[in-house]
């Protein structure tokens, strides 16, 4: 009886200690939002004639402000690798400077998605140098053919810290930090451009402007390098700190001052008192607007999710339409973006040798594929067909064209025609259909979408066997273009201009396309990079031919959405503002703290 | 028992000694290399051909090197306290070990106490109690321990609670240095849950042990002699059953501190599980090497503290 009842006190012990480790749902932490474009791999909006547009549900009526304080929170998935571009392989491996440290130029938010609409800001690429609005640089010019001029924002300072102590910016801090990124084995401008195509100088002239003298037909290259991926740092705090390993040296100019940070858990950042910037919609208000911005490392779908529920997260990124369904029946009063798939999943294959090298056979695995009726049955319609080689994004329209809208020779491509299919593979040679294998990844997503494939070509007589691998082994097949028949990966269509998956030599060639129509078009679209026309004309019609040929496969692309709650305002869903700036965004929104504190304690 | 103990320590190095060439060897050969996923990634943003970059990498990581090069400045490197650099983020992994371990570490100690303090109780009632229905609840408790995912348990607490109380654990970790108790609370859901799951195991293995104990001739005369069932049980039954419990909960351990992967990942605790898969899938080998070395040396401790503790509960067994 006694030990029975000492167990039973125990018990409830343990019980009262479990209950207690319940916090209650008081002021929700922050928010979370996957603003990772990469993560939206799988969607896209359906094929539409005119521009997608993005879907913003508000439920209350609009409140007078922007106001003033509170916190905005999202979560990411994956923590910063560092806190120093000139360490890190690629661009994103400081995101956490993204609040802090700014570049020449950023995406024109005033005609990003809460101003005109004329950009969708929902991916990290730039389609023309319209995109850009200043920055840090006020204003720029190409002179000639090969000289970059930035002129820098007077009345720009940095955070009043040691050893920098709020002085003001200036063009010797720009120069400094593009060479550091230039010069510097292993930093990303570094690994990504080989010495050729390096400027041949960076210099000050005066305190305000920057001269880039880049090697001819690289100016608008070097432009997109300069002024929208490096950031800027102080060179008094390289050479007292070194290599910025400690997120407590990290001194910028941004909107935000780094104030805590826990490492693979969470960043918190205070409002800059010194920022410079004006809201572009609101010129007479000064950003930032909240006072606080939290990033939350949640590695887990499950757990972002149930965070943008009970409000410890703001805003959430990159969900898929399933997840969306069952979010918006719990909360219908979120708003909501659509997010155009940046990433699509393509099949690449041999163009280089038989039987993928035949225009015939590789029309015949197109449209030996149904799916239209994977659009209709797989995803139940949550997908769009075309996404590739252009991205349906508002930004590249002028290059986009929509399947209803493709010559016949490419459209019919899209239809499920597993007779003529049959028909082009007799014509090639193979009228009893041959073997073929393709190379994906270990992800259950996938496995399920090429046992389809695998089913749709059965038909044709493609008999084709699922090579799975593992991630890493996977990623290094498709780098070094080391398989042998046909491999899956996601491709960025966003940047289409530089035709990095038909180029011969670059390592986005999969299929090892070598055309003579693409060689001698390449030149002339590049050195078209500053008349924008001209440069999309170029494009449609590459688009369409390289459609028309059957390189590589387009599945259909799921949509993603980009969900928050109706207390955060200006958003509307941009997300990416230019080719280096994913976690931009929180300088420009506002929080309604009283209409969260209401929201949040139902 | 002392020299005992001495030669014991003497024999893990040359075991380390192994591990460390098994560890550093067969991570470097899987297929898919920390230059390879690189190159990927610069690829992507890129497009250029990026021979020159690779080379420049591979020189900057040190990768450049014959393997046992590699492995030569890697050991002369743990020799002197140093476990190596992460190549994605060019941090000390000793740093970033010493940083995660303890929240590992502390969430692993707090399954087992919680763990423990379910599973002998109620595999010592089951035992007193056997073929009655307390017994039968306590066997059922444990099968339901044992079966059920702990994954599934932590994605039920997170998701369910979020859609009817509007609720969800703290997700972001709270240091112990900045608030001992809301830390402490923070690891009791997480804890409780891989505790409840490794007592299954635990309960049963009591159970039976207690049940062959309790048949002994020594318990009858126990018995016989009018002592209290208290007496009988925890000073003459429950030590000579714990050898193999102990046994047991020792080679859970190292289990519960690099096998927590999924609660760290699912209630977002940045400890060691997470990082070593995370450094597996981007090829980091100085962590992956790093924290195998910890952990092996870790478990042949706990090996050795296991073994020791069998001498305290079993006089017969002496060391020499």
């Amino acid at each position: 009886m006694k030990k029975s009842l000492v167990f039973i006190i125990g018990l409830i012990m343990v019980a009262v200690l479990a209950m207690a480790s319940c916090q209650g749902t008081s002021t929700p932490q922050g928010s979370q939002g996957q603003t990772v474009p990469a993560q939206v791999t799988q969607s896209t909006q359906p094929a539409q004639t005119t521009a997608p547009e993005t879907t913003v549900q508000t439920t209350t009526a609009a409140v007078a402000g922007p106001q003033y304080g509170g916190t905005f929170a999202y979560a990411i998935s994956q923590d910063t690798l560092g806190f120093d571009e000139a360490l890190g392989v690629g661009p994103w491996y400081a995101h956490a400077l993204h609040l802090t440290n700014e570049e020449l130029l950023q995406g024109d938010w005033a005609n990003g998605p809460a101003g005109t609409g004329k950009y969708g800001f929902q991916t990290n690429s730039v389609a023309s140098v319209a995109t850009w609005a200043g920055c840090i640089a006020e204003s720029w010019e190409l002179k000639g053919t090969t000289s970059l001029i930035f002129h820098i924002r007077h009345g720009i300072y940095w955070q009043n810290k040691p050893p920098v102590n709020g002085r003001e910016l200036n063009a010797d801090d720009v120069v400094f930090s593009l060479k550091r990124n230039f010069e510097t084995p292993g930093a990303y401008l570094y690994n990504t451009y080989p010495k050729a195509q390096r400027p041949t100088s960076i210099t000050a002239p005066d305190k305000w402007t920057v001269v880039v003298e880049c090697p001819e037909g690289q100016a608008g290259e070097l432009l997109e390098a300069c002024g929208d991926v490096c950031r800027i740092v102080a060179p008094e705090a390289i050479s007292q700190f070194g290599p910025i390993k400690d997120w407590r040296n990290v001194i910028g100019t941004g909107p935000f001052l780094f104030v805590d940070y826990v490492p693979a858990s969470s960043m918190r950042y205070a409002r800059n008192p010194n920022y410079w910037a004006t809201d572009p919609l609101n010129p007479t208000k000064k950003l930032p607007y909240v006072d606080y911005v939290k990033i939350l490392v949640i590695p887990d779908a499950s757990t972002s999710l149930a965070a943008l529920r009970t409000g410890k997260s703001d805003m959430i990124g990159g969900i898929g339409w399933e997840e969306r369904a069952d979010l918006r029946k719990a909360k219908p009063d979120l708003g909501e973006s659509m997010v155009v798939a940046e990433v699509p999943t393509i099949i690449f294959m041999r163009t280089d040798k038989a039987p993928f090298n035949n225009i015939k056979v590789r029309q015949a695995l197109a449209m030996g594929l149904n799916r239209k009726g994977m659009v209709q049955d797989y995803y139940k319609g949550n997908a769009s067909l075309l996404n590739f080689p252009v991205a349906n994004l508002p930004d590249l329209q002028g290059c986009y064209t929509p399947v209803d809208q493709l010559p016949q020779e490419a459209k019919e491509l899209f239809d499920y025609n597993p007779t003529k299919a049959k028909q082009l593979l007799a014509d090639a040679g193979y009228p009893t259909g041959f073997k073929a294998s393709i190379v994906i990844f270990n992800a259950a997503a996938l496995m399920d979408l090429f046992a389809i494939v695998k089913d749709d070509w059965s038909k044709i007589g493609v008999e084709l066997q699922l090579d799975v691998r593992e991630y890493a082994v996977w990623t290094a097949m498709t780098n070094n273009h080391n398989y042998d028949s046909m491999i899956y990966r996601g491709m960025s269509a966003s940047i289409p201009y530089k035709l990095y998956s038909m180029r011969p030599g670059t390592t986005q060639n999969i299929s090892m396309i070598n055309d003579p129509h693409i060689n001698d078009t390449y030149p002339t679209l590049a050195a078209n990079y500053f008349n924008q026309s001209e440069r999309d004309k170029i494009m449609k019609e590459v688009a369409i031919y390289s459609l028309k040929q059957g390189w590589m496969i387009q599945l259909p692309a799921t949509y993603g959405y980009i969900e928050w709650w109706p207390w955060v305002h200006n958003f509307e869903g941009a997300v990416a503002i230019g080719r280096n700036n994913q976690w931009v965004f929180p300088k420009y929104l506002w929080v309604d703290a009283q209409k969260k504190a209401q929201m949040t304690s139902k | 028992m002392t020299s005992y103990i001495v030669r014991r320590l003497a024999l893990i190095i040359p075991t380390l000694l192994v591990v460390t060439i098994i560890v550093f060897g067969t991570f470097r050969m899987v297929p898919g290399s920390v230059i390879d996923l690189m190159a990927s990634d610069l690829g992507s943003q890129s497009g250029q051909s990026l021979q020159e970059a690779i080379s420049t990498i591979k020189t900057t990581l040190g990768l450049d090197v014959p393997i046992h090069v590699q492995y030569a400045r890697w050991i002369s490197g743990i020799v002197r306290g140093n476990l190596g650099t992460t190549l994605w983020s060019q941090n000390s992994v000793s740093q970033e070990l010493a940083r995660k371990l303890p929240i590992s570490f502390e969430l692993g100690l707090m399954a087992l106490i919680i763990g423990t303090a379910v599973a002998i109780p109620i595999g010592i009632y089951s035992a007193m109690r056997q073929d009655t229905i307390g017994d039968y609840a306590g066997r059922s408790v444990a099968i339901i321990a044992l079966s059920v995912p702990n994954f599934w348990i932590a994605t039920m607490v997170i998701v369910f609670p979020s859609i009817w109380w509007n609720w969800t654990p703290r997700l972001d970790y709270i240091p112990f240095s900045k608030d001992p108790l809301g830390n402490l609370l923070q690891f009791v859901i997480p804890a409780a849950i891989m505790g409840l799951h490794m007592s299954g195991g635990i309960m049963r293995m009591t159970r039976t042990m207690m049940l062959e104990v309790l048949r002994q001739d020594y318990i009858r005369t126990a018995w016989s002699k009018g002592l209290k069932e208290r007496v009988v049980v925890m000073r003459h039954a429950l030590r000579n059953a714990l050898i193999p419990i102990v046994t047991q909960i020792g080679m859970r351990v190292p289990t519960l501190i690099a096998g927590a992967v999924i609660m760290e990942q699912i209630f977002c605790l940045p400890g060691v599980g997470r990082y070593l898969v995370t450094a597996i899938g981007q090829r980091d080998y100085p962590i992956v090497s790093g924290i195998n070395m910890v952990l092996a040396s870790f478990i042949l401790l706990i090996n050795l503290t296991v073994d020791l503790t069998y001498a305290y509960l079993d006089p017969r067994i002496q060391y020499r």
